[in-house]
């Protein structure tokens, strides 16, 4: 077991109307977010000192906010216009994001976290003098597949 | 490099050269010669990343430090910084060959003072200018 920085993780989008978009933005960070139970209060006016809580019934699961450098080359965005395959923000038919994550040992069996959703928000850029442009997209699981978590398999 | 880069653009222009001929040097100046002069360094600077490595932007912050000698103060070295401003601040383009998006005075020009180095009244004066210059560089290749 080592600890490890999230350098080389990747990001892959498969399903969407475009069967196999190719996303060209590099991400700069990712989060992968965080998955929420909701606290249902059982107490009542005898309970004493703490509140008391039972567990909900389902998990809220995470939603994924990528940052990147926006590259004004590029014509294949989460923001592109309508009528670009790949406007994944427009694209109301849930597709599957793969994170792939760093390997401990590079041997082709990385860690992923992968699930079904769509694209909730795409943020454009700040433009300001002595600021590189960064923009950002959020992207929820729908909860219908995944999101999965799959270890490094150490060879 | 980009202090190289910065020189070539600095003596591009006649009305540098017509004050300190080609006396631009980088972190220090030779010994014994004329002033005014101009030395060029790297103060400090930010290389972004993304996940997968450089991204071929970098931003350095730049010193541009005019030096004369001179008993009555910096007439010269004043005139000489305001001709390096009006030619780098706000600049977008070449530097020679490579590409600068983006280049901005950080705060004012600041004065410098320094004793004569022998015995006459002739005092050291300085006028300095940080700059942080966004600039293309490339991607290392790691093979």
């Amino acid at each position: 077991m080592a600890a490890d920085t999230g350098h080389g993780t990747t990001i892959a989008f498969t399903g969407f109307t475009e069967a196999n978009p190719s996303l060209t933005v590099t991400p700069n960070t990712i989060a992968l977010g965080e998955m929420v139970r909701e606290k249902l209060k059982t107490s009542t006016l005898a309970t004493t000192l703490f509140h008391t809580y039972l567990p909900g019934d389902l998990v809220e699961p995470p939603e994924i906010e990528v940052t990147y450098f926006f590259d004004t080359l590029e014509d294949e965005l989460p923001f592109s216009s309508a009528a670009d395959t790949f406007a994944l923000i427009h694209d109301p038919v849930p597709g599957t994001l793969t994170i792939t994550l760093p390997e401990q040992d590079e041997t082709g069996n990385p860690p992923t976290f992968a699930g079904t959703g769509f694209l909730v928000q795409s943020g454009l850029p700040e433009l300001a003098t002595d600021t590189l442009m960064v923009a950002t997209f959020r992207f929820a699981f729908d909860g219908e597949t995944g999101p999965a978590w799959t270890a490094d398999a150490i060879a | 490099m980009i202090l190289a880069d910065l020189t070539t653009h600095l003596l591009s222009f006649t009305d540098i050269t017509n004050k300190i001929g080609n006396r631009v040097y980088i972190n220090r100046a030779p010994a014994k010669k004329a002033t005014p002069y101009i030395i060029l360094g790297t103060v400090s600077g930010d290389t972004p990343y993304s996940l997968q490595g450089e991204i071929g932007v970098t931003q350095s912050l730049l010193q541009v430090t005019v030096w004369e000698r001179d008993p009555n103060g910096p007439f010269k070295a004043n005139e000489v910084a305001e001709l390096v401003r009006d030619k780098v601040s706000g600049w977008r383009g070449n530097w020679d060959q490579t590409f600068v998006s983006d280049c901005s005075l950080q705060g004012e020009p600041f004065d410098l003072t320094d004793p004569p180095d022998d015995k006459s009244d002739d005092w050291w004066h300085g006028v300095q200018m940080d700059f942080k210059v966004t600039h293309r560089r490339s991607i290392p290749a790691l093979s």
